[in-house]
């Protein structure tokens, strides 16, 4: 048989030609594949009116392990000064003024989204850290120490105050207070009085509640990332908890988390902006969103501009992608190792339910399921029900049992209702079916043997789909489909020996050698 | 020697053997064993009788009731694979049995039914065959008394390259296939001696249920079954395929049926390569293998 080398080169092709493009847009391009997804330009525009010395100061950004801020560009009238005080860094431009001038401060920013897990009872922080002290004591717009704050803690606190339980009751009696448009200095006191506050107020009485209860806390101050042009700043509220300043943001619902956008400018209840009063002053922050996994230059299809502009699911876009990339491990599973499975997406399908229910909890509905079509086959085979009925007895055992599983659920609240189920039901139903047919079949040993191996596959599958770097890649780069295809193609023209096939023929060779030495 | 130089693995025989040897459109003379059976009959090929065919649930009843004369009878999908949905029936009197067990007509019609559904086959519906029972010849009940066993033989452009008798075990409910609990024995097709019986784990020299000794018997009518198998191969365009004989004790050899997808598990049985065995006995086709790693 004369070999057809036709596919080979078709094959290199196709894995060649993607990388030559991905290799030309990563060098004609600016920027990372990796994550944070998203880098922001922020300027601040000061503007000030004519007059005979001004100066005008703000805080700059500092890098942390949730913030990295780089290339810092100061255009501006006058002298500037940075300074440290108080952890926040300061910058404060001075000068005479004839006509007036602009100031424009400009740096990128990227972030992480951060969020703690906190314990039941969690550590309180140390007693004798004197930099600790200014958070627990009252300040001008943080009155803790007055009676109704007192009282209102007191009425929330449930045990001691290092409990989550009082944690979340003050953070839930703040988040539910009516939100306020108005951008004015609220303090705790008036937060609390009027049942009504914007961030400012709302994060005064969080840090006021928490310092009543003993817990050193603190407002941050800084700026919502968005792509706009604002005045408005944000304000939220930090706890500390063992070593660890834990972020709150009571009007927008961040519990113990914050957002990639938000970018912390200083610590403590400051102003802003501090400045003489003795000239006009105006001032805005121009925002600018940037991705920087975007690479538009030569890209065949810009899917990240898809997703930004017209909105597509990046969830779906996703899934699309990395379908070929589970195929392709069920494969290689297969004809390389020896790992049979239910048919070659199922397993891929199963994967991207377990993302949705979560790991262990999928898992655990899966195999429940399995177990309860593999119960329900004896009686069904016993009383010798006809193949449809029987499937069909099987399905609507799964739904009872799935439906239970819900109520169940909801009951303990283990499981949030807007956990998207309907994906994974309906791959459920699908795999009971296949589950069923094997059973039907074989027998439940071969079957459980085959979900086994299925499970495996699945398992191995669901860890590489879940690699962030692999789903920015692939919607960065979407040409690389067309190389799993390449890898695909070489794989079905494979002879080799399959692992588990080199335990299976052991003995063969073992007798052959005796053989030979006869 | 190595496993990749004498050994044949599922990925090889995929592309080489079964796609690099056969035409897909060739594949349904071996699948359906109702065409099969055709192609034998018209060729004067040994073959067991076929006493109904049953295409339709509805008529099940009916084709039952000229059935139910015989004592012995075989029902088996056309198109199923692996020994699946074969089921071998006895009658006496007007019980039925299923090996040892009593069956009423309900479950025989269930299981036709579900034969002709196409549950064994995979997903499109099917026929029902209905044959003769084979009496197994008196020499395999000094192996094993019980169902009926068969040889497997893979030829390879009409040349024998391996074979093996395939004996049921008490595991295995009369039925003689490896993945159901079978025996494998590999056979010296040279001289028509039984080797090693292969049970899915380890070699045995003797039956683990009957005790009785397999390595070096002789197996009679030998050259027949051969002849049989290669006369087979000649009438199916189907250039590497395995060949189902079974041995009745008074007509002799005679093909069962015969399959496009032969398994691997042959080489177990007989503790010898594929790969090695086209070597040694059709070395004009050694240049199919595409990285020529035969050094045997």
């Amino acid at each position: 048989m004369q070999e057809n080398k036709t596919p080979t080169y078709f094959a290199t092709a196709l894995m060649a030609l993607p990388l030559l493009l991905i290799i030309i847009r990563l060098l004609t391009n600016d920027g990372t594949a990796l994550e944070p997804d998203h880098r922001y330009v922020v300027r601040y525009d000061f503007q000030l009116g004519a007059g005979e010395q001004f100066h005008v100061q703000t805080f700059l950004p500092i890098n942390d392990e949730r913030q990295r801020i780089y290339q810092q560009q100061n255009h501006a009238i006058g002298h500037s000064l940075i300074s440290i005080k108080n952890e926040n860094k300061i910058i404060r431009w001075s000068d005479s003024l004839s006509g007036g001038g602009n100031i424009a401060y400009q740096f990128e920013f990227r972030g992480k989204p951060v969020s703690y897990q906190l314990p039941e009872e969690f550590d309180l922080a140390s007693q004798n850290d004197p930099g600790l002290l200014p958070y627990r004591q009252p300040s001008e717009y943080i009155q803790s120490n007055h009676e109704e704050i007192r009282r209102k803690g007191k009425d929330l606190a449930t045990g001691s105050a290092n409990s989550l339980a009082t944690l979340t009751a003050f953070y839930d009696f703040v988040y539910q207070i009516p939100s306020s448009d108005k951008s004015e200095l609220t303090d705790a006191l008036k937060a609390l009085r009027t049942n009504e506050a914007s961030c400012n107020g709302k994060s005064r009485l969080m840090v006021a509640l928490c310092r009543s209860a003993g817990l050193p806390a603190r407002v941050v101050g800084g700026l919502i990332l968005e792509s706009t042009v604002k005045k408005t700043s944000h304000l939220w509220a930090e706890v500390r908890i063992g070593d660890h300043w834990v972020p709150f943001d009571p009007l927008n619902g961040h519990f113990a988390s914050l957002p990639a956008h938000y970018l912390e400018l200083y610590r403590g209840d400051e102003f802003l902006i501090k400045r003489a009063r003795n000239i006009d002053f105006d001032y805005q922050y121009a925002i600018q969103k940037e991705r920087i996994n975007h690479y538009p230059v030569f890209a065949l299809l810009d899917l990240w501009g898809i997703i930004d502009l017209a909105g597509t699911s990046r969830e779906m876009l996703t899934m699309l992608l990395l379908l070929p990339f589970g195929a392709l491990i069920v494969a290689i599973s297969k004809n390389i190792i020896g790992l049979k499975t239910f048919g070659v997406f199922l397993p891929v399908l199963i994967s991207f339910s377990l993302m949705k229910t979560g790991f262990l909890a999928g898992l655990l509905l899966f195999t429940s399921m399995i177990l309860v079509v593999a119960c329900v086959n004896y009686p069904l085979e016993k009383w010798g029900i006809q193949y449809n009925s029987k499937i069909a007895c099987m399905l609507i055992s799964v739904v009872v049992v799935a439906l239970a599983a819900i109520k169940i659920l909801h009951v303990t609240g283990w499981y949030s209702p807007d956990t998207p189920l309907f994906f994974p039901i309906i791959v459920l139903t699908i795999f009971s079916e296949r589950f069923a047919r094997k059973v039907e079949e074989e027998s439940v040993g071969e079957a459980m043997a085959l979900y086994g191996t299925t499970l495996l596959v699945t398992v191995l599958v669901y860890f590489l789909l879940s690699s962030q770097l692999l789903q920015h890649l692939v919607l960065t780069f979407p040409e690389i489909i067309l190389f799993v295809a390449g890898v695909n193609l070489l794989l079905g023209r494979w002879i080799g020996i399959r692992l588990m096939e080199y335990y299976r023929f052991h003995q063969v060779i073992s007798k052959s050698q005796q053989h030979e030495h006869i | 020697m190595q496993i990749r130089n004498a050994v044949i693995g599922m990925n090889q025989r995929n592309i080489e053997l079964i796609a690099g040897y056969n035409a897909k459109s060739d594949y349904k003379f071996a699948d359906d064993k109702y065409l099969a059976k055709q192609i034998l009959e018209s060729n004067d090929v040994a073959c067991p009788r076929t006493y109904a065919i049953i295409e339709t649930i509805g008529e099940i009843d009916q084709v039952w009731q000229t059935v139910k004369e015989w004592n012995q009878v075989v029902v088996k999908p056309a198109r199923g694979s692996g020994g699946k949905g074969i089921m071998i029936l006895k009658r006496k009197g007007d019980q039925w049995y299923e090996g040892k067990k009593p069956i009423g007509e309900a479950h025989i019609f269930q299981h036709l039914a579900n034969v002709i559904f196409g549950i064994y086959s995979f997903g499109d519906t099917d026929v029902a065959l209905i044959e003769e029972y084979v009496r197994p010849h008196e020499f395999f009940a000094e192996i094993y008394p019980a169902g009926v066993p068969d040889f497997r033989v893979i030829l390879l452009n009409r040349i024998p390259l391996m074979a093996m008798l395939r004996v049921p075990t008490a595991r295995s409910n009369g039925k003689a296939n490896l993945h159901q609990g079978g025996l494998g024995i590999g056979i010296d097709i040279d001289h028509g001696l039984l080797r090693n019986a292969y049970d899915g784990k380890k070699h045995l020299t003797h039956h683990p249920d009957s005790s009785s000794l397999i390595l070096g018997k002789e197996i009679p009518h030998w050259d027949e079954l051969m002849s049989l198998s290669v006369k087979t191969s000649m009438h199916f365009p189907l250039n590497f395929l395995g060949v189902d004989l079974v041995l009745d004790q008074h007509k002799g050899p005679m093909v069962m049926e015969v399959n496009a997808r032969p398994g691997l598990g042959i080489q177990l049985a007989n503790q010898e390569g594929l790969k090695e065995a086209i070597v040694k006995r059709a070395p004009q086709l050694t240049n199919l293998f595409r990285n020529n790693q035969i050094t045997a």
